[in-house]
């Protein structure tokens, strides 16, 4: 059984008003699949750019959560920095409060107080070599505007100072160090009990004695100098953290005004087109009547 | 229509819709093929992102037992000489020093001082050890994947060795180091024995120990001093394997999540792509029909 007959649907166009009617359904249905190609193509182009800033997003994004990452790995070396130098401090305080009587002095000597402190940074070389090769390579400081001349400056002279520091540092002997904190024998004792009752300068405090004095007092200044350093760059990170945030606010913005430029496109392009249509419409009907007209006139 | 109806633009027409329906097809298989490629990649970018945060979570862990370790050992590392000073003062006792007249009770004092640092070493090194351990233990594959080619075994950092110093022999006075190591009380020693047995072994210790065994003592001290350090150094160096090893899976995942941004972009392309030509074939269709109705008017 035919479900269709060709034979009547041919029939059915063959009368000129059915015909008529169809030809206006197909334009409805050409303007619609019209307004349907320019509203995809649209879509395509805005959803293209829409895509590129999402994925502008997301690596922003990982950007802040690596520079959120940062910075409490900055803040946890700075309190690490600060509980060193209170102990330290704490340790060379308690020394001095010995040495104030004969049995203080005799028991306390430069060694006691310097040689750790010493050996806890020379034992970090690799550290010391790629923080000197860290602030060699990276001026950023200089770029951002996060920072004063003033502070430039400053951190000019602290980065100098610092390398200077890890210089004299790198001149000396772990192994040594190493013996004279692990490797005490009972003469090297004795030795500096009865050096520490020779000593006559008992009037200086004991960071200024020793053979290892002076860069001792280099290394008190050092870690005032990385403390600092610890702060800019903290304060650097910050500034990161605030503008990728303005960054992202800005790409929101960007993709929220995009959606909307799309709607309003697709919107102008449906009345344009379907101005389009009544115009094309009205000379087709014309154009039928007419030629109805003279078939009737015929 | 049957016969001979076809003309050349109704030709063009079904050209037109054929190809169109075709290309349509062709992109709608493309974001089939797309979306598996998503999902494996998805599958992918959640693995390396797994191990990223385990190697991120295991070095930050090992940074922190290393830091606490540090600030706990510090302080005892710096007072190292004061005690054992103190107590070869008192045995020269040349000049009035200690206010107490008796040497004996202050060398007891002192000599409980030096017992008491030696337990807060040990005890701080078990407590590194502990925590280590349960870290090792959840992620040993990971911990001998990442250090096997740098250390020999990672399983007995800060472990207690219950007979220790073997190498070290000649510099005590006394060659008997067991004598020392079972002041630390560890259960190896005394497993047998009650709470009381030790106290009453540390007791006699402080009781009669002289100058001699409390310079044991200090060196035995200094010994495991130097042992926490060496392990923390390889603490430290594992740390940085494992900071190498995040940055080379951070560099990975990047890449994995460019491979699937890219893939999004490419399916919403070919998704609109096949819509775009569904409707080219439709308007095609629509021409094609508009065609034969205007020539069977």
């Amino acid at each position: 059984m035919k479900l269709l007959k060709l034979s009547l649907l041919i029939n059915y166009f063959a009368i000129a008003k059915n015909s008529k009617r169809a030809i206006f359904l197909i334009n409805v249905g050409l303007f619609l699949s019209i307004f349907a190609l320019s509203a995809a193509s649209i879509s395509i182009y805005i959803e293209n750019k829409v895509s590129n800033l999402e994925f502008e997003h997301l690596q922003q994004s990982r950007a802040k959560s690596e520079t959120e990452k940062y910075t409490k790995m900055i803040i946890d070396y700075k309190n690490k920095l600060r509980q060193y130098r209170n102990l330290e401090g704490s340790f060379e305080q308690h020394l001095e409060f010995l040495r104030l009587n004969q049995f203080g002095k005799v028991v306390s000597s430069p060694n006691d107080l310097q040689v750790y402190a010493l050996y806890d940074i020379v034992r970090e070389e690799k550290f010391m070599s790629e923080f000197v090769l860290i602030l060699d390579e990276n001026n950023f400081l200089f770029d951002s505007d996060v920072f004063t001349d003033e502070e430039i400056k400053n951190y000019k002279i602290i980065t100098e100072n610092v390398k200077k520091t890890f210089i004299l540092l790198e001149k000396l002997n772990p192994i040594e160090l190493e013996s004279i904190i692990f490797q005490r024998s009972f003469q090297d004792l004795g030795e500096e009990i009865k050096s520490s009752m020779r000593n006559e300068s008992k009037f200086k405090y004991l960071k200024d004695q020793g053979q290892f004095e002076k860069v001792y007092n280099e290394t008190i200044y050092l870690w005032e100098d990385l403390e600092t350093l610890f702060s800019y760059l903290l304060r650097y990170m910050n500034a990161s953290l605030i503008s990728v945030d303005v960054n992202l606010e800005t790409i929101n913005e960007e993709i929220i005004d995009l959606s909307n430029k799309e709607k309003s496109i697709i919107l102008v392009a449906f009345f344009l087109q379907l101005l389009v249509f009544i115009i094309i419409q009205f000379f087709e009907i014309s154009s039928v009547r007419i030629a109805l007209k003279r078939k009737k006139k015929l | 229509m049957r016969r001979g109806t076809l003309n050349k633009t109704s030709i063009i027409l079904i050209f037109f819709v054929a190809l169109s329906t075709i290309l349509s097809f062709g992109f709608d298989q493309m974001v089939i093929r797309t979306e598996d490629k998503i999902r494996n990649l998805n599958i992918e970018y959640q693995n390396i992102n797994n191990n990223l945060s385990k190697h991120e979570t295991i070095s930050e862990t090992l940074d922190s037992i290393s830091m606490g370790g540090g600030l706990n050992f510090t302080p005892i590392i710096l007072r190292r000489n004061l005690l054992i000073k103190s107590y070869i003062l008192n045995e020269i006792d040349r000049y009035d020093f200690f206010n107490r007249k008796s040497n004996k009770i202050n060398a007891q004092d002192l000599g409980r001082m030096m017992m008491k640092e030696i337990l807060e070493v040990t005890d701080m090194t078990i407590e590194i050890r502990s925590q280590y351990e349960q870290l090792y233990i959840i992620n040993e594959k990971i911990f001998e994947k990442v250090g096997k080619d740098e250390y020999h075994s990672l399983s007995d950092l800060f472990e207690a060795d219950m007979n220790p110093f073997k190498k070290d022999k000649d510099k005590f006075f006394n060659k008997n180091v067991l004598v020392y190591t079972k002041l630390l009380g560890f259960n190896y020693h005394w497993i047998d024995k009650s709470y009381s047995d030790l106290q009453e072994y540390r007791e006699k210790a402080i009781k009669e120990f002289r100058l001699r065994d409390w310079y044991d003592v200090y060196k035995y001290k200094m010994l495991l001093f130097k042992k926490i350090e060496n392990d923390m150094k390889i603490m430290d160096e594992l740390s940085e394997l494992f900071i190498l090893k995040s940055d080379e899976l951070y560099k990975k995942s990047n890449e994995k999540l460019s491979e699937l941004k890219s893939s999004h972009i490419k399916k919403n392309f070919y998704i609109l792509t096949s819509i775009f030509f569904q409707i080219v074939s439709l308007l095609f269709l629509l021409l094609l029909f508009r065609s034969f109705i205007i020539k069977f008017n």
